[in-house]
């Protein structure tokens, strides 16, 4: 929906279009488990977007994601909201500079956007946090993407509460292997970010209690073979000193799309420390309305499984949503 | 790059199809120095000459469509679109660029950014895809009749990626070339 347009005048000449446009999201969503059922709002949001162009190039992209409500409480609500950020494209085959709050680009991350689903990757185990206030550059290289992220680590709307910064890097080449689109991207990050043992995790919606200084390699790999979308995400590293015993986590997704309004999914990760582990597996179906692709009906079945020497728990949950984009 | 932008396309509709490798497909394409990005919006009327030419109804949420004017130097020397198109097994993300003739626009290229079809590699081939170049809007884009299929069971497919090419082709039509004229009068 566009709510406004013009143009810059300077001295009389026109130097920059502005064109400023609102979208909207909504997620009502349904759960199940064991402890409870409940409806609730995993989310009501809207983006507003302005593009400035000139009369032969864009100039900026700002992108400001407002949140209207959410049942998401705490440290967690900053996985999901806060997005605000300003592109700055340099030029054809020259980097887009980026500064704002956005994606932590590691891993599957970068290239997938997990917000309107249920289903998530283990960015909340293995970094803490998903969106973080910074600035950096990404682009193209031939046929590989490229990212480079200098953050805070605090996450979204928080001044840094140390020196220490955290650096991001990616790099993913696109392929076609026969009749399978090949994405391969290899991530390092490091830097000071919220930590929490396993045995805490449930406590992660009240914020971190402590930061760690975390070392990440991370490989991921998403391969379209068909109406076969796979998602493949392998992480190590170290949390503290590299003297510390290693960390390691794995993410994999099967999508199968039986037509275009209609595709099962099954998922599986898990994230181990010395601790112990924590791990899920999922399965679910997406629906489309067949002309309408801005709706889509999730569904999600899912057990959690944490193992340490605290805690052997099992849990499962049905989660199912509508995703409405607008 | 192209899911950092992602966001931006807000509603994700199909017409607002983000454009995932600008910086090749311009080198390719056109061997130019710039673009720039222009949202148009689809009123009530124009609408309903698009539908009357496509002999189609627009989707739902295809209210917004985007163009990206391609310049060298200060000269425009074409136009890229984008649209999401619906294929066997899902979205097939079509690019079509887009060049001014005396006879109104002609397809200059057609790419594949993404899709999750059987036969991805025959679908981006230039045998398929090179049937659409010097396409013109008034031409039928008809799979299995002026068109061949990209492969054998990919009929759907192939419709999906000549329909996306058509319905473009007159969407810019009416915003910039023709169609606007006749709507103007």
């Amino acid at each position: 929906m566009k709510i406004l347009s013009g143009t810059l005048l300077l001295a009389g000449i026109a130097v920059a279009a502005v064109r400023v446009d609102v979208n909207g999201g909504l997620y009502p969503r349904f759960l199940v488990s064991a402890k409870k059922s409940s409806f609730f709002l995993m989310g009501a949001e809207a983006t507003v977007r302005a593009q400035v162009t000139s009369r032969t190039r864009d100039i900026l992209t700002a992108a400001v994601q407002l949140t209207a409500g959410s049942a998401m409480q705490g440290w967690t609500t900053g996985f999901h909201f806060g997005e605000a950020y300003v592109l700055f494209p340099t030029g054809l085959r020259l980097p887009t500079i980026r500064i704002g709050q956005a994606v932590i680009p590691f891993g599957l991350m970068a290239d997938y956007d997990i917000h309107s689903q249920i289903v998530q990757t283990s960015f909340a185990r293995s970094l803490g946090l998903r969106l973080d206030p910074g600035i950096g550059i990404l682009g193209s290289l031939g046929p590989a993407d490229y990212w480079l992220w200098v953050s805070n680590g605090n996450g979204p709307y928080v001044m840094d509460n140390d020196v220490d910064k955290v650096i991001t890097t990616r790099i993913a080449p696109t392929f076609l292997l026969g009749d399978a689109e090949v994405t391969a991207g290899l991530s390092g990050l490091f830097g000071s970010l919220p930590h929490w043992s396993l045995d805490s995790l449930s406590a992660m919606v009240s914020g971190p209690r402590d930061y760690a200084a975390k070392y990440r390699l991370g490989l991921d790999n998403t391969t379209d073979w068909g109406p076969l979308t796979l998602r493949l995400e392998g992480i190590i590293g170290k949390d503290s000193t590299l003297s510390h015993p290693l960390v390691f986590g794995y993410y994999g997704e099967a999508r199968y799309s039986f037509a275009y309004w209609i595709q099962a999914l099954g998922k599986y990760d898990g994230w181990h420390t010395e601790a112990g582990s924590a791990r899920n597996l999922g399965a679910g179906v997406n629906l489309r309305l067949p002309d309408v692709s801005m709706v889509e009906f999730q569904v999600l079945y899912q057990i959690d499984f944490l193992n340490t020497g605290a805690h052997d728990e099992q849990d499962w949950s049905i989660v199912s949503q509508v995703a409405v984009s607008f | 790059m192209a899911l950092a932008l992602a966001l931006l396309a807000g509603g994700a509709s199909a017409a607002l199809c983000v454009w995932r490798s600008p910086d090749t497909d311009i080198a390719e394409m056109f061997d130019a120095g710039s673009y720039k990005t222009v949202f148009e919006d689809i009123d009530d009327a124009r609408q309903l000459r698009i539908e009357e030419r496509l002999g189609a109804e627009l989707d739902p949420d295809e209210t917004q469509f985007k163009f990206f004017p391609v310049f060298r130097g200060e000269k425009q020397v074409g136009t890229v679109m984008t649209h999401v198109g619906k294929g066997q097994f899902g979205a097939i993300e079509v690019v079509v660029a887009a060049v001014e003739t005396d006879s109104g626009p002609v397809v200059k290229a057609v790419r594949i950014q993404r899709d999750r079809e059987k036969a991805k590699q025959a679908l981006r081939s230039d045998g398929f895809l090179g049937q659409f170049r010097g396409k013109g809007v008034d031409e039928p884009f008809v799979i299995g009749e002026d068109l061949k299929t990209a492969a054998d069971g990919a009929d759907v497919a192939s419709q999906a990626v000549a329909t996306a090419v058509r319905k473009l082709l007159v969407v810019y039509d009416e915003f910039y070339g023709s169609g606007r004229q006749e709507s103007v009068e």
